[in-house]
């Protein structure tokens, strides 16, 4: 996947521009490229261009003490791997006898003076350079060097970006969680930022709700960003015309943008199908256009892996959720088969989210406990009353989480639906887990259950009255249930019976 | 970021010369702003001298592009460099925006006005 989207024979294309370059300038027909290796000791072909002429094979071969290290008649063969020892000779220019011939040898340095490639160019045949060719080679001593050296950075940026996605792919099929794909947006933030050599930037996803941007990984930028500046669609920092031109994205706010210290941005817009996604945006605070070309694409092939990235999560958590919608159906229909159980699954949960509110719980994990309410007995649907109706029931709490482990939902959930059956003193099923290690949502589930079953008359026993249920509720506290939880649900009983006993009866 | 003014039979040509960053966005915006004076204003910027734009840069340029919809008047980009071209292609904002290769297309695009 994402061999396809860096192109990789973008790398080899960029050389050869650059031999070509060369090829140009001298009118040879063939260049060869060497690059030094990490040892430092040799120098490895890399691209060879062009095809020698047969004639130069045929009569300008020499064989002279040069020509042996040149790999012999490897040269006639642009696929050949060859190898040089590298000597001080190779850091400046020189004519090398080959078996093809003279070929003049080119020294590329960065700036820093260090070797950054050796070009050979020829055969050079009876006449030597002119003097206008000279100049054009000169001419490309430095572009053709930095040419080398950027297309080497991005081969480099390439590797270790297919080898992240590797990894985190291993990782995802490992645990399937969304928090792996924010370290992945991270991660691949923080490689644009260092391959650009861009200050700071981010990515801001798009909310579903409201349209407003909301920061989802920021590398470099000030603590207060997301406060000091005001990302929603309208009236913003930015200009960003979805509806109307196919999510053209303009910094709009320059006063803001200039309050936040930075010099220059470019922000690009992620675009899934005329669907906005979010935007990635490169930041600059000290020094403006330092975005040239090469960073341009660079940055195209980052906003691409951002955005299927983004575009995967959002198509997997879309997944998610009508998975779960399915298997909040299926826990309806195990309640309709008998009349005691009727909204069974409803009555839990909205129990549960009143118990969790009590406890002071975040919207989120309420959220996750109603969610857990849903969905929690629905294991049993899975394992037939035929082949036993005493292990399916043991086992329901795994099967049920099973079916949701591998999504990216919270975490909270699937341990509440695991653990609802635990005691708070480790004599629950299946696993006999106690105290703290039964998540708080796994407690309040277990008891709204409990409420909610002996408040419902069945054919061996009638429903308890809220009296009833305070006792039974204070005689299990610190063992079956949770001391925290069990005052919760005792304060709700005797402040607001009612209401509680709305929830419970139907 | 540099400037330059001229007149060709009633287009007014703005020709920019160097990079765009955030610092010059405001002022850059008011030129181009004053340049738009009335439903019957035509204006080029002529870009071949700008050797890189970001987002400010494309903003302003946006900016510009809406306020001549809204007087009814022309506003159109020429000449872009490579880079240059890039940048609104990235930005998504080649959709908006009129831009063409040259200065000379730019200019008989406005001409035939």
């Amino acid at each position: 996947m994402v061999a396809e989207i860096l192109a990789p024979e973008h790398y080899e294309s960029r050389l050869d521009r650059v031999m070509e370059a060369v090829g140009r300038a001298t009118g040879h027909p063939l260049s060869s490229l060497y690059l030094p290796d990490a040892s430092g000791r040799r120098l490895r072909l890399e691209r060879t261009r062009g095809q020698a002429p047969e004639r130069a094979q045929e009569e300008d071969v020499m064989v002279a003490g040069d020509a042996e290290l040149m790999g012999g008649a490897g040269w006639s063969s642009p696929t050949a791997s060859l190898e040089l020892p590298r000597g001080p000779e190779d850091e400046s220019d020189r004519t090398v006898q080959t078996p093809l011939g003279p070929m003049r040898a080119l020294a590329l340095h960065d700036p820093e003076g260090s070797l950054v490639a050796v070009v050979f160019t020829g055969p050079l045949g009876r006449r030597r350079l002119g003097r206008s060719q000279r100049a054009k080679l000169d001419g490309l001593r430095q572009p053709a060097a930095f040419a080398v050296q950027q297309a080497i950075a991005a081969e480099s940026v390439h590797l270790r970006l297919v080898d992240a996605t590797a990894r985190l792919e291993a990782q995802e099929r490992l645990a399937g969680s969304s928090m792996d794909a924010n370290r992945f947006t991270q991660l691949l933030l923080d490689m644009a930022l260092s391959s650009t050599q861009t200050d700071a930037g981010f990515v801001a996803i798009q909310r579903d709700d409201s349209g407003e941007l909301e920061v989802r990984a920021s590398a470099g930028m000030p603590d207060d960003f997301e406060q000091a500046v005001d990302l929603s669609p309208q009236g913003g920092m930015f200009d960003w015309s979805v509806a109307e031109f196919g999510g053209a994205l303009a910094l709009a706010d320059f006063e803001a943008a200039a309050r936040v210290g930075i010099k220059s941005l470019l922000a690009v817009p992620l675009m899934e199908q005329g669907e906005a996604l979010g935007i990635f945006a490169l930041v600059n605070f000290g020094s403006a256009g330092t975005f040239d070309e090469n960073g341009l694409e660079l940055c195209a092939v980052f906003a691409d892996q951002i955005r299927l990235m983004l575009h995967n999560q959002r198509v997997f958590h879309e997944f998610a959720e009508r998975y779960i919608d399915t298997l909040k159906a299926l826990a309806r229909a195990l309640d309709a088969r008998t009349p005691q159980t009727a909204d069974h699954h409803q009555r839990v949960a909205e129990l549960a989210r009143t118990l969790g509110a009590e406890l002071g719980l975040p919207g989120q994990r309420l959220d996750a406990i109603e969610t857990a309410g849903l969905i929690h007995d629905v294991g049993l649907a899975a394992v037939g009353a035929a082949e036993g109706a005493a292990e399916s029931d043991i086992e329901h709490p795994t099967v049920g989480a099973s079916l949701i482990e591998h999504l990216p939902v919270d975490s909270d959930l699937i341990a509440a639906v695991a653990t609802h059956h635990e005691w708070h003193d480790g004599w629950g099923f299946p696993r006999g887990v106690a105290g703290d290690h039964i998540p708080v949502s796994g407690r309040a589930l277990a008891l709204a259950e409990f409420m909610v079953e002996m408040t419902t008359d069945t054919p061996v026993r009638e429903a308890w009255e809220p009296a009833r249920l305070v006792e039974e509720i204070g005689a299990r506290r610190g063992t079956q249930f949770d001391p925290a939880v069990a005052d919760a649900a005792t304060r709700l009983l005797k402040t607001d019976s009612t209401q509680v006993m709305a929830h419970l009866r139907r | 970021m540099r400037y330059s003014l001229e007149q060709d039979n009633g287009i007014k040509v703005v020709r920019l010369e160097g990079p765009t960053d955030v610092s010059q966005a405001l002022e850059l915006r008011d030129l181009l702003g004053q340049q738009i004076d009335g439903p019957s204003a035509r204006v080029l910027v002529d870009l071949s001298d700008v050797t890189l734009v970001d987002s400010s840069g494309v903003g302003v340029f946006v900016s510009a592009h809406r306020r001549a919809a809204d007087a009814g008047a022309k506003f159109v980009l020429a000449g872009p460099a490579a880079g240059v071209g890039r940048v609104f292609e990235l930005t998504r904002t080649n959709r908006l925006l009129e831009i063409f290769p040259s200065v000379d297309e730019g200019l008989e695009a406005l001409r035939a006005e």
